[in-house]
């Protein structure tokens, strides 16, 4: 599975912020064609975006294009412009499994007509109606992690967003909707970028509340969140060995894997794995 | 015309002076004696203060075709020059070569002096409009740019000769002794004044802070000091001082930061190291960073030369650097440093770097981080015009530094608003690509090849390490191949390296 | 009630008449094109580093536009080519096409 630490979000209509994108190693960078470009920016920011992802060198970074939401008069147009060349679409506001396909059927006809591959679509939870509906939405093939946005989901819920007391649940949620579907689980940004400490910790939290990742808005942030997922020497250690005894096994034909007269579960190889991988070893 | 050193085609003469082509650092020994001042006497009993510049003016017998200097420690925020310049206007007198260490914005006013004929050149740094209007050809003679420690270097063998020095002092008591940290337009060390203080035939001090006899601390000493002109304002605090720097949030900006930290930090930290602080956005973050960095390994420099701001001070301050030597303030908390930390030292311009002297400051520096506006494939580096031909900034100390540094990194962005940075051949040379070691951009850094040891100790660095051509080549992939600025022939200023000969020329511009 | 009849009539013809759209912004590193409806076809670029790239811009705005007869404005403001570019086709989509964000 693609490293999704960290997704960095970026204004669509503003060339200079994109320019150098490529440089800060996010995971992913996502070119926003929604909330940060005003509606009478749409059209100059969606064709800027076509240019932008056939111009900038990315570096080691996934294209990745949120479009506006489906009850926009945008969507359409949007992915008519962009698909062609962007790998992951960010689709806000996803509510049911019926959006998805109908998301879906939209791509499905400029993928044929273009000849692409198919795309992955990342969908956001930002209404009470998404999220009771997350994990089938979660099991839809194009989805290939499931976000969750704060904002509209509070409002939603009628409380104010700062001292909403709920979100911990519907982090628990989204986590368990995209695992349930073996999806990628992404957590939401954190907003003061000049509090290098709290990211830390909120990027850590996160971590351990079962997120493979964080939104960031600004490449300052990048390293920090990064350095947050990276497991501990403790945990890469106890990883090695697991996946050494794994390999050990695997040789000798026995199909029970075992550690100092342990037996370790595939779920175990498995985290260990992806421990390895979140500490970018080999 | 001759080809120089670094390639470019240089004149033999400038305003009918000799000057010899520039052949490489340290290539062109000194030669003679140091030149003087008039001797002059003040009788016991007669007062130095002189109620009006126009009186003052008078008094040192200013002539047609004289030379006067100024320092720029009031930077943006200096009322002196033009005050004095348009004094001398009105008094009527003509041809008059200015020598300032720099120019500023706020000096503006001086581009009309050239045209009715007051100011007949310039010898210094020109940044912003004055420049702009010289690269026009606003100027009847050719400009002579130098080096901060240049500029002492020539007055110090009489190539340049002063005839009255204009001092702005923040500080002054009755008898003319000088500092700079105190009064409303406090500025920290004087610095740039004192070499003029030494060798002009007259020295006027003019100040807006006169104090009861002696003045302490003294920078510039009574017995230099001719005159005294008390004036309501020798300039705005908020253009003499920054207020507090900023560290750039720029994350390209920040990139380039902690790139040239990783090369500090491979190459030259160790205990007891010292280096060169400035106060551009990448220099201030590189102090911070460094400080940082010492701060986690328990690692204490030696000695910080200046550029002194409040980062330096903090680390001064937490023991994190044995001594501050200063020659230039640009905050509040770097003046007050000055006046109270008897570690934090002010130190004569001709101490710094200057190549005919006993040693300067730069010559025990063993990391110095610069800005440029661009840097070609053979490492040299421009600090004076811009892409398109405009001369609009002074040298400062960037030729001293590179030249004495033990290594001297150029911090720059691959380009600016698509105008690229890294170029094939610069536009103009201020610094020889001899005396500089790495460029550090915000896609990776290039190693100067004459430097084996340093491509060594960077090796198994994260630091992207490129060819300094395929950076350019990057450049140019990015912004596309940027066409020659529109010259004329008309030499409009000559740029001096510091031992005194010509390492380029800056030609006029045409008007689009 | 003519009166207000002819006022309509006048601004529907003068819609019809005299387009002027833009896209783009101001900011640095953008460039902002704007296209008026004009019989002749006439280019105006207006850039800080037009000493530098000036060439350059005038021949993308040539590529992109060639043939079309309007007044076209480019202000660059360091924009790379290819923003330049996204800029000029944004700006003739919405002057021919009528498009709407």
């Amino acid at each position: 599975m693609k490293l999704r630490r960290t997704r960095l979000y970026v204004p669509g209509n503003n060339p200079h912020l994109m320019e150098n994108v490529g440089l800060y190693n996010a995971d992913a960078v996502i070119l926003d064609l929604e909330d940060s470009v005003p509606v009478t920016h749409k059209f100059d920011a969606r064709i800027l975006v076509k240019y932008s992802l056939q111009n900038i060198d990315f570096g080691k970074s996934e294209k990745w294009v949120r479009i506006n939401g489906i009850t926009t008069p945008y969507w359409k147009k949007d992915l008519r412009e962009v698909l062609p060349y962007c790998e992951v679409i960010n689709l806000p506001k996803v509510e049911s499994y019926e959006d998805m396909e109908m998301v879906d059927a939209e791509m499905s006809i400029i993928e044929d007509e273009n000849g692409l591959e198919r795309r992955e679509v990342v969908p956001i939870i930002e209404t009470v109606r998404g999220l009771v509906n997350a994990r089938e939405i979660a099991s839809h093939p194009r989805v290939a992690a499931l976000a969750w946005g704060g904002e509209d989901l509070t409002a939603d819920l009628g409380i104010p967003r700062k001292k909403a007391l709920i979100l911990d649940q519907v982090r628990a949620e989204i986590v368990f909707a995209a695992k349930a579907n073996k999806k990628q689980a992404l957590d939401t940004v954190y907003s003061n970028i000049r509090d290098e400490q709290g990211l830390f910790e909120y990027a850590q939290r996160a971590r351990y509340m079962g997120f493979d990742g964080i939104g960031v808005i600004h490449p300052n942030q990048i390293e920090i969140v990064h350095q947050a997922f990276r497991p501990t020497d403790d945990e890469i250690e106890e990883a090695r060995k697991i996946i050494e005894a794994a390999k050990e096994a695997e040789r000798n034909g026995k199909a029970v894997i075992s550690l100092n007269g342990r037996m370790i579960d595939p779920p175990v190889v498995e985290r260990a794995r992806k421990i390895l991988q979140f500490a970018e070893v080999e | 015309m001759s080809i120089n050193a670094v390639g470019r085609e240089v004149p033999s003469e400038i305003n009918e002076v000799k000057f010899k082509p520039f052949a490489g650092d340290g290539k062109t020994p000194p030669e003679g004696r140091r030149a003087g001042s008039l001797i002059r006497m003040t009788p016991k009993g007669r007062s130095k203060i002189v109620n009006s510049l126009e009186e003052v003016i008078k008094k040192v017998g200013l002539e047609d075709g004289m030379t006067v200097s100024f320092h720029h420690h009031l930077r943006n925020g200096d009322f002196v020059v033009n005050m004095v310049m348009e004094t001398i206007r009105r008094m009527g007198f003509k041809d008059i070569r200015l020598f300032p260490t720099a120019l500023f914005p706020v000096h503006e006013p001086l581009a009309l002096m050239l045209k009715d004929g007051t100011i007949r050149r310039i010898e210094g740094s020109m940044n912003g409009p004055v420049g702009e209007a010289v690269s026009y050809g606003a100027m009847r003679e050719t400009a002579v740019l130098r080096s901060h420690s240049g500029r002492v270097r020539a007055v110090e063998s009489g190539e340049v000769h002063i005839d009255v020095a204009f001092i702005a002092a923040p500080t002054a008591d009755q008898y003319g002794n000088l500092n700079g940290v105190d009064g409303p337009s406090a500025c920290g060390p004087l610095a740039y004044g004192m070499v003029d203080a030494c060798y002009a035939d007259h020295v006027v001090a003019i100040t807006d802070h006169l104090v009861p006899y002696p003045a302490y601390p003294i920078s510039i000493y009574q017995h230099n000091v001719d005159y005294v002109v008390p004036i309501d304002k020798i300039g705005d605090p908020k253009g003499i001082m920054s207020g507090t720097l900023r560290i750039t949030t720029s994350p390209s900006r920040l990139k380039i930061a902690r790139y040239a930290l990783e090369v500090i930090d491979k190459v030259a930290l160790k205990p007891g190291f010292s280096f060169q602080a400035g106060a551009g956005g990448i220099s201030l973050a590189v102090t911070k960073f460094l400080g940082d960095l010492m701060r986690k390994r328990g690692i204490k420099a030696s000695f910080i030369n200046g550029g002194v701001t409040k980062y330096v001070v903090d680390m001064l301050h937490e023991g994190l650097v044995d001594v501050v030597l200063d020659g230039q303030a640009f905050d509040l908390d770097a003046v007050k440093s000055l006046k109270e930390d008897s570690n934090h030292i002010e130190t004569p311009l001709a101490m710094y770097g200057n190549p005919y002297s006993s040693g300067g400051i730069v010559n025990m520096l063993d990391a110095g981080v610069l800005g440029a506006t661009e840097v070609d494939i053979d490492f040299n580096v421009n600090v004076n015009t811009h892409s398109d031909g405009l001369l609009l900034h002074g040298i400062g100390g960037h030729q001293e530094v590179a030249a004495g540094s033990a290594l001297t990194i150029i911090t720059v962005p691959l380009y600016r608003y698509r105008v690229p940075v890294v170029r094939e051949r610069v536009t103009t040379v201020t610094t020889p690509g001899e005396v500089v070691d790495v460029v550090v951009t915000e896609y990776g850094i290039a190693i100067n090849p004459k430097r084996d040891d340093i491509v060594e100790a960077m090796r198994g660095s994260k630091v992207p390490i490129w060819d300094i051509q395929d950076l350019q080549k990057k450049a140019y992939k990015i912004c596309g191949k940027p066409q020659e600025p529109k010259t004329t022939d008309d030499i409009i200023a000559a740029i001096l390296w510091r031992d005194g000969t010509i390492i380029d020329v800056v030609y006029k511009v045409k008007k689009n | 009630m003519e009166i207000t009849n002819l006022t309509e009539n006048l601004f529907i013809y003068y819609l019809h008449t005299l387009i002027m759209i833009e896209a783009g912004t101001q900011e640095k590193g953008d460039a902002l094109v704007i296209i008026e409806s004009s019989k002749q076809r006439e280019i105006i670029v207006e850039s800080k580093i037009m000493a530098i790239y000036g060439e350059s811009i005038k021949k993308t705005v040539e590529e992109e536009t060639a043939d079309f007869v309007a007044k076209i404005i480019v202000k660059d403001y360091g924009a790379l080519d290819w923003v330049l570019r996204a800029r000029l086709e944004a700006a003739i989509r919405k002057f021919t096409g009528g498009e709407e964000p």
